[in-house]
């Protein structure tokens, strides 16, 4: 017999991610605990992820396998910080060019503080494609390609729990040092998110 | 009853007479206040000198491989496998540490804890501080182990409640060895 038709979408999918939106942003406080991937030409990482977003400040924990502390990043507005697992310090004005500096990984931190929600940045230009239910299914801003491979809901939030993020690259990307190619891959088992520091 | 042999002699048993081991494991992540915020669970297998694999079961799929001279990381939900040389930083991690041979004093400060509960328990405190682990702390159930907290240098303890555990059993050497499975990238770290 013929297969029962796909449930209709329940509404305009510009609409939910409207509401979706206005709803995320006002949860400026969040922690997210997962793992990445990361991978360069010739060098790649694994590690476990806990980031917590609070309103004016972030801190950022990559462990090792069995915990082992690897490196972590805060920030404020006083600057940002990084330890590493021999108790080293490092600080620059700000994350994303601190964790580019100490690792040399070009990961774009004021993005992906959005993106990692399924958010686009504010006010920047974008190319967008949502599902039908209004959630991004992939985006591409600031020269970055993300795609949103998987959603699960927490305490009543759906939010993205699986991410494929990846350079945009020039025509023909420059083989050797200069090789821009970078992957990040996020699967993200738990949120917490609040309106504020409650 | 016989009084239950102490920490320090349990640690020695299980790293002069233990050669190979398997056990369930049950992981629990504290943060730094204590409070459990992850746990997963899996099987591991070790056999000296430095050959193990650790599988993770759930709530993720992940193995972590040593076949003697590389510690392979493969993570099936990330679609990734990292793969880098058992160096000397890697010597202070846990795996390593329980499969490892050689004199532990070397590369630890050993302490007695005496008994908490129903366990015996033993600090390692890693001599060299590059390996991001404040310290280990093993727990013995009537001589067998049974509990390992490591507390990393971001304040977490990562704590492995151990179950069904077989020492000397015979392993399969393929148990050891690492084949990526088809289509997904083996990259090394620098």
């Amino acid at each position: 017999c013929a297969s029962l038709p796909e449930p209709a979408p329940p509404g305009d999918p510009e609409a939910l991610f409207a509401a979706r939106r206005a709803e995320l942003v006002a949860l400026t406080v969040w922690e997210l605990r997962g793992r990445v991937a990361l991978r360069a030409p010739g060098e790649g990482w694994q590690a476990g992820l806990r980031w917590l977003h609070r309103d004016g400040a972030q801190a950022l924990d990559l462990t090792g396998p069995f915990g082992g502390g690897y490196l972590r990043l805060t920030e404020d507005d006083g600057g940002a910080r990084l330890t590493d697992s021999s108790r080293r310090v490092y600080e620059a004005a700000d994350a994303t060019m601190l964790l580019a500096r100490t690792t040399g990984w070009q990961v774009p931190l004021d993005g992906l503080d959005h993106w990692v929600r399924g958010l686009p940045l504010p006010d920047v230009p974008a190319r967008r494609e949502l599902d039908a239910h209004g959630r991004l299914k992939r985006l591409v801003q600031r020269g970055w390609n993300i795609e949103y491979l998987a959603y699960a809901e927490f305490a009543g939030h759906e939010l993205p729990s699986r991410l494929y993020i990846s350079r945009e690259l020039p025509a023909e990307p420059a083989a050797g040092p200069e090789d821009p190619r970078l992957e990040v891959r996020l699967a993200i088992q738990s949120w917490r998110l609040a309106a504020r520091d409650s | 009853a016989t009084e239950a042999p102490g920490a320090i002699q349990s640690l020695n048993r299980f790293f002069n007479e233990v050669k190979s081991y398997t056990a369930a494991f049950h992981q629990d992540l504290l943060d730094e206040t204590g409070k459990p915020v992850q746990e997963s669970t899996g099987r591991l297998w070790i056999e000296r000198p430095n050959k193990f694999r650790w599988n993770y079961d759930k709530p993720y799929k992940q193995q972590i491989v040593g076949d003697g001279g590389k510690i392979w990381i493969h993570d099936e939900e990330l679609q990734q496998v990292t793969v880098r040389e058992m160096g000397q930083a890697l010597l202070d991690t846990p795996a390593v540490l329980l499969a490892g041979k050689g004199r532990l004093e070397d590369q630890f400060t050993i302490k007695n804890l005496g008994t908490q509960g129903k366990l015996e328990w033993v600090q390692l405190v890693p001599r060299k501080k590059e390996s991001g682990f404040e310290e280990f702390r093993i727990g013995f159930e009537k001589g067998k182990i049974r509990q390992l907290d490591l507390v990393d240098g971001l304040g977490q303890t990562t704590r492995y409640t151990l179950r069904d555990g077989m020492e000397n059993v015979k392993i399969s050497p393929a148990r050891f060895v690492f084949e990526p499975p088809p289509g997904v990238d083996v990259v090394g770290e620098p």
